[in-house]
Parts: C-alpha cells; structure tokens; sequence
C-alpha cells in the first residue's frame, strides 16, 4: 500500500492493481464528495477521492446531446424510475458529478425543512445557524450571483414579464455560474467555463492544499469489514471511452466517506451488507418536474441565454417554477403529440416558443432503490397529492405564459392539446388527469439513507456516521430526511462540509 | 382467476422478450466479426429508415432524414452511445414493431404507408399500455438524437448552440 502523491490522476493510466492508502477515502465526487474533499484537507488529512467517471475540462465538451449523455449522464442519459408515471432520471457522472450538467441553481435550504429535519427527524445538526454559516462560505466559494439582464436571453425575460403580469413574485435565479456567457446550454457540460462546478471550485481548494488525490476511471464495488470498522474499499479501474474494467484497485484507510450519490450509495450499502436498516433505499424522493412550451409571435430562441435564469416560489403551493431551455431532441421528448405532421410543426416552429415547468416538493409519493441480480432497480409511484401540485403548477405555468403574450401553450402531456385561454389550460391540465399521461422527469434524486436521531428509522447519524459503523459515513443528498423543495446542490454540499468538518475534528 | 398484471401486459411483455430473444439468436448483427461495421441488420435498418420518414415527414423542414445520413446516425448511436444493454434492448423494440404490426394489421412496419405507420406510432404513444408507451418514448429518444442533431436540421430550425472553446 501507498500513499498517493496529490493531484488528479486517471486510474486507467495508473500502475495496476492500484493499492493506495490514506487518511480518508471518499468514494464519489459530486456536490457533497467534493465539500467533504475540501473540509477534510482543510484540516490536513490526506484524502484519496475516487470516482467512476472522467475528469473534464471545459474545452472537453461538446454541444450535443449525444456526446453529453454518453460521457456525463449515468447510464448514459437513460436512467429510468420505473413506477406508475415512469419518467427518466437524471444524473451526472464524473468528477464533478451532477455539478457537472446542472443548471447552477443556488437555494439555500428552506428554513422550514431544516425544522422539520431537526425536530421530526432528530436530526440535531440541521441547525439553522450552522447551515448558515455553510450556506455563506458556499456562495463564496461558488461565486454565486445573479447574471445580468444583457445575458438572461428572451425565454427566461418573457417569463419575468408574465410572471409580472400575474402580480406574482418572481426572481432571477442565485446561480454558481459567475463567468457566464449566457448560452443555453448548462446540461450538455459548460464549455465556456462560466459554471463553477464542484470539481472547479471545493475540489480544486482541496487539491491546493496538497492533501488530496483524486482517481477517476474507479468504480468501487465492494467494502471490506473487520469488526464495526470498514478497512477497505474495492473495486475496477475502468476503461474511460468503452467503460470496460481494465484493472483492479484497493484502498485502505482510516475513515471512508461514502458520496456516490442517492442511488449510487444505497446500492453500494445493500451489496455490501452494510447495514439491515429497513429505511436503507426507501424515501427516494425526486422533485417531479413537468413542463410546458408556449407559442409567440415573434422569435424567442430559447437556446439563447441563460438556461435556467427565473423562478416562482410557491412554497404554500408545494411547487416551484422555472423556466428552463433544452436542445431540440429533448424539446421533442416534451410534445404531447405523437409521431407526424402536428409535432414536426412545432419542431419548425420552436425559435418561437418558450419554455418553463413546475418543480414539485414532493411529499406523499413513494421512492425506492433496490440492488438486483440484474442491476439497479429504481421505483417511485407519484402520489395523488404530488401529482395534483404538479398538475397545478403545470397549470400557473400556462397562465404566466398566456399573461406574457403567448399564442398558446402546449402542456407535456400526452394527448393534450394547445391552450389559448386559462379556461383552456384547466381543460388540458385537469387535476384528475391519470398519471400515465403526464409527461415528467426529475432530476434531483434525494433520500435513500435518511439521516435521524434515531437507529430505527434511520441509516446515518445526524452527522453522517452510518448506524453500526465507527469509521463510515456517508455524505451526499442520499442522506436528506425529506424532499427540499428547491434544487438541491447547495444542501448537498452543506452536508458534505458538516460530514467533513465533523470528521476532522475527531468526534 | 384475478391474475395480478393484465393480459394485455402479458402479450406486451411476451413480445417484447420474444423479439429481444430473436434479435440476439437469430437475427445477426450486421457487425458479427466487425465491430467497425454496421450495428444494424436489414431488417432493423428498414425498420428504421420508416421510422423516420413518419417521425419527421420530409414536407415540414423540406428534408428528407434518409437524405441526411440519419440512418447511419442512429447505427451509430446505437453502436457508440448506448451501454450494450440498451443497444440490443432498442434493437429487439425495432424487431418488436416490426413483428407486433404484422401480426395486429397484417403487414411489417415498415411495408405501410406514411399514414399508416403515423397511425400505428400514434397508437403507441397512447398511454394506455406501459410496454408500448415506453416503447415509443424510446424511439423518439434513439430517432430523435439521430435527427436533430443533424447540421441542416440544425440549420432549419434555428438552433445554434455556441459556447466557448467545445462549441461544436
């Protein structure tokens, strides 16, 4: 075994089988992975992190969604959640994770939730003022801020102009995109360099301190126990173009931190028998997002501009919205209309049109990630009352856009015609709808290894520690006790500073 | 007897594992001792070729996919992009609605005509049937990042995507 010198490596390149030791190992380099990164160096331990995608530079992406998904999506975009709406989910894959193909959205975590985690869950570290403090020195680190009108782009103003309208409140979004050129194209990796993802930003603090090794091309598959301690991780170095495993690799240490993600740390709890907790993969809770385009009369490109620039909080609602811009092939996944005539024309057409969905908070839905003899199996049964919000933020989503000005709206939904009246938009978007025709997606997979005061209905300690384990942990939005209700990054990262502040002061 | 999924699912399902079966056993890959080849068997290109002409009819973009190269896009694709799984997973839906509309109209997919094979696409966007809903959900993913990512679709509608160095 040996200590790794600092910096980042590709594994495929290292001497194989890899042996290496450290202080801590991290296994995943997402939001949280990298925060845990940057609080442990911080502190002077050395840390190896591992993560099963590449390292990228900006000039490394391409604009197209064929290179995006196949190089920074899991499962190379087609991530399902099977289930009774059964809608994609996303998730990024590489150091940098789902920073990597996010939006830069910035929420600081609701205050409310932090109550409930604290006072329902018993989780005593969800305190308002800690995560505040988080929550500054984040915004700091990301550089967060809001881009000027001048890059916005015609989707995210007209949006602003309905919302306006409406008499509603609306804000231009907090985004960790400080350099941002405004080109609509986030989800296919940034290649201006204007996003300060999480292997720019916590990652590259931690590897300035020269505490800190990160291996890409690892997948680990397997943890080693002696006793109530973990001593090793395992698993294949993998080829970084075919995925293939070309080689094996060890690690040893003193603490693992386990950040592989809300479905990515379940499986590997499950398969290697880390803990008999009932509540271990259950919870998955996904912000389902349904969405709707809308027709003007004169050109809107919504490729031009920020990607996701404006939003709508409607916490008493349940539901938030945001406008948002796509490529063409996903704007063709959102059409309600089948194959032909009537869809190619909005395809023509679709410098015309606008864009923007509700996020729901989801609270009576039911999430659940399974390992199976075949792979991952991931189910998630939206509930009626979460689909009534959904359906209802669909529905204000519409009138901003008839408010604005336009034509008509489309909602995504199967079969739904185009609306020109808000009389229109109830008759498409109606409460009853049955599920199977809504046409959602998520993005924001959280849950799965809830953290609690209490071993029986949690997995992880208020400060990550998984119940059994004296030196594992876990830090990623897999530990969050209930849904947020706003994209999740920064609580993703607030965890992972708390998780790595806790450890390196001893406790 | 109440059985717990419906006949209905049954038959989707049945078919579905059928073609999947049939299209690794028996149906070659055209790439079999050629992983530079093609992905795509006869059948599957056929399959596919109508497949775009009633996803994306020639008369709105004025442009014929079969004239863009879109076919060998989506062999690309499905070679390239897609995890293996996945791969022969699209290529046993080709296969399943190729043999399924056969067997429900009398004639192969990609023997109808426009209006025909629209009809029958229509018919599995439908959300009734899961099997089948997911089914076309698939192709407009496969079929449509083949298409539109085409430089003169591109071109037609608008779309430019510029930013910074990796702009392609």
């Amino acid at each position: 075994m040996s200590r790794l010198p600092p910096g980042r490596y590709a594994g495929s390149t290292l001497p194989r089988p890899g042996r290496w030791h450290a202080d801590v190992c991290i296994v995943g380099a997402g939001a949280g992975g990298c925060a845990v990164a940057a609080a442990l160096a911080a502190a002077g331990l050395n840390v190896v992190v591992l993560e099963e995608g590449r390292h990228w530079r900006p000039a490394d992406f391409k604009q197209n969604s064929s290179f995006a998904l196949r190089n920074l999506y899991q499962q190379r975009g087609g991530r399902v959640m099977r289930g009774n709406a059964t809608m994609p989910l996303a998730g990024g894959r590489g150091v940098g994770g789902s920073t990597l193909i996010n939006s830069g959205i910035c929420f600081r975590c609701p205050d409310e939730v932090l109550r409930s985690w604290r006072e329902i869950h018993g989780v005593q570290s969800a305190d308002p003022q800690v995560f505040g403090a988080y929550f500054d020195r984040i915004w700091e680190t990301l550089g967060v801020t809001r881009q000027s009108l001048r890059i916005q782009g015609l989707n995210n103003t007209t949006f602003a102009r309905g919302v306006e309208a409406l008499g509603l409140q609306g804000h231009y979004m907090d985004r960790s995109a400080p350099e941002c050129v405004g080109c609509g194209a986030c989800q296919l990796g940034c290649a201006s360099g204007g996003k300060a993802s999480a292997d720019r930003t916590f990652l590259a603090e931690a590897l300035a301190t020269g505490h800190v090794a990160v291996v890409a091309d690892c997948r680990v598959e397997d943890v080693v126990t002696v006793s109530d301690r973990v001593v090793s991780v395992q698993g294949r170095i993998i080829d970084p173009q075919s995925h293939a495993p070309v080689g094996r690799f060890t690690v040893e240490a003193d603490h693992f931190v386990l950040s592989a993600g809300p479905i990515g740390t379940p499986l590997l709890l499950q398969k290697s028998r880390l803990s008999d907790s009932p509540e271990l993969g259950h919870h998955l809770v996904v912000h389902p997002t349904s969405s709707g385009l809308a027709r003007f009369d004169e050109p809107i490109r919504p490729w031009h501009g920020v990607t996701q620039g404006y939003y709508v909080d409607c916490w008493e609602e349940g539901y938030l919205l945001q406008s948002y811009t796509v490529t063409p092939d996903q704007y063709f996944l959102m059409l309600p209309m089948g194959a032909g005539d009537e869809a190619m024309e909005v395809m023509r057409d679709l410098k015309y049109f606008a864009s923007a969905g509700a996020l729901v908070h989801d609270e009576d839905s039911q999430g659940v990630v399974r390992s199976t003899p075949v792979g991952p199996d991931i189910w998630y049964d939206l509930g009626e009352g979460d689909k009534q919000r959904l359906l209802a933020g669909l529905r204000r989503t519409g009138e901003v856009f008839l408010a604005a000005g336009a034509r008509y709206f489309l909602p995504s939904i199967r079969g739904a015609k185009a609306a020109t009246t808000v009389r229109g938009i109830h008759e498409q978007v109606p409460l009853d709808l049955p599920v199977e025709r809504l046409l959602s997606y998520a993005s924001h997979p959280m849950g799965t290894c809830r953290m609690g005061g209490r071993e029986k209905d949690s997995v992880v300690d208020p400060f990550g520690r998984v119940w059994g384990w004296r030196n594992l942990r876990v830090a990623d939005a897999s530990v969050f006790p209930t849904s947020l209700g706003v994209n999740p990054q920064v609580t993703t990262m607030a965890i992972g500073l708390m998780v790595g502040d806790h450890l390196a002061s001893g406790a | 007897m109440t059985l717990p999924v419906s006949r209905r699912a049954l038959l989707g399902g049945g078919l579905g594992i059928a073609a999947a079966w049939v299209t690794w056993r028996v149906w070659p890959s055209a790439t079999e001792g050629d992983r530079a080849g093609p992905v795509m068997n006869t059948l599957e290109r056929a399959v596919v070729s109508a497949l775009l002409v009633a996803m994306f009819p020639s008369r709105i973009l004025d442009l014929d996919p079969l004239d863009l190269g879109v076919v060998e896009e989506v062999d690309r694709l499905l070679k390239e992009h897609f995890l293996p799984g996945q791969s022969t997973a699209l290529r046993a839906l080709l296969t399943t609605l190729e043999v399924g509309t056969r067997i429900a109209r009398g004639r192969a997919f990609s023997e109808l005509s426009l209006a025909e094979a629209q009809d029958v696409l229509d018919v599995w966007a439908e959300p009734g049937v899961e099997f089948r809903r997911m089914g076309f959900d698939s192709l407009r993913v496969l079929l449509g990042m083949a298409y539109f990512n085409a430089a003169d679709v591109k071109s037609a509608l608008d779309y430019r995507a510029s930013c910074g160095k990796g702009a392609g």
